[in-house]
């Protein structure tokens, strides 16, 4: 398998993931201090996507409350439960709530749900980090400011 | 509430440890084994089992050696400086660290203990 587009490492390396982005949410409808709520469709993709959409709205949220300043990152998923086949297919309702944090560390209680049944939920602590030289300002900010305006625009074009 | 019988319970659920592993004077890192994630974690757990806010940095001492090098830096006596940093700290108990600290990592229990007791008061 080759994952680079040239010979030399010295070039940016092309992950095959087989979806069309890893952004894994279509839009962001309510979001407060304490709340976040996202919207994804799924065309029979792997449960575990829906996690990995959990996490993503999960750290949005995490993003808003410390307006954009640090970088966040999963820190641990302390819970998780399936309530669903292996695979997704229709709109889900993914929502977030605040449980605990400190100045750096963000538990949030996050489920998703179709016809107002839980199909997953769980407990994910997420970590702060400030800008440094891995993790760069003048990247990141600007990516998930973008990212996030999107989608709470429900712009697909620039997501 | 009994903040050593509550944090106890804390450490032994994150650390997965025997409850009598801990008192007041174990060391966190040196000891228990805390690694910064568990601290990220725990100070999650303290906000939510004793209602506080919680600054990582003031609650587990990161920045103690920086404040002592702020004190050389500014000709002041180390303790009293220092202390204004860490109000929940006695003078004794910021000497004590002061004096160990090429010993590796000195946050201990009692100090977290100390940091919950003091901002329980304000709130």
């Amino acid at each position: 398998m080759n994952f680079f587009n040239t010979d030399s490492f010295n070039t940016h390396i092309v992950v095959r993931t087989g979806m069309k982005s890893f952004l894994l949410l279509d839009r962001i409808v309510e979001i407060s201090e304490s709340r976040i709520v996202g919207i994804r469709s799924y065309a029979g993709d792997p449960v575990y996507l829906g996690l990995e959409s959990l996490a993503q709205l999960g750290a949005f949220f995490i993003r808003s409350l410390t307006d954009f300043s640090k970088h966040v990152f999963l820190l641990k998923i302390a819970r998780c439960v399936f309530s669903t086949g292996p695979v997704l297919s229709g709109e889900y309702t993914f929502s977030g709530d605040l449980v605990s944090r400190s100045d750096s560390a963000f538990q949030v209680r996050l489920h998703s749900e179709k016809d107002r049944r839980k199909v997953i939920e769980g407990d994910l602590l997420f970590g702060s980090v400030e800008y440094n030289d891995y993790f760069k300002q003048e990247t990141l900010h600007h990516h998930y400011r973008k990212v996030f305006s999107c989608l709470l625009n429900d712009s697909k074009t620039v997501c | 509430m009994n903040i050593l019988e509550e944090l106890k319970k804390i450490l032994t659920e994150l650390l997965d440890l025997d409850n009598g592993d801990i008192t007041p004077e174990t060391y966190l890192i040196q000891e228990l084994g805390a690694e910064s994630i568990d601290l990220l974690e725990l100070a999650v757990a303290i906000n939510s089992c004793f209602k506080i806010k919680v600054k990582d940095e003031e609650i587990f001492l990161t920045r103690f050696r920086l404040h002592l090098t702020e004190a050389e830096q500014r000709k002041e006596d180390a303790v009293p400086y220092v202390a204004t940093k860490y109000p929940f700290l006695t003078a004794q108990r910021v000497e004590e660290i002061i004096k160990n600290i090429g010993k590796g990592p000195q946050l201990k229990v009692k100090d977290v203990m100390g940091y919950i007791a003091f901002h329980s008061k304000e709130a």
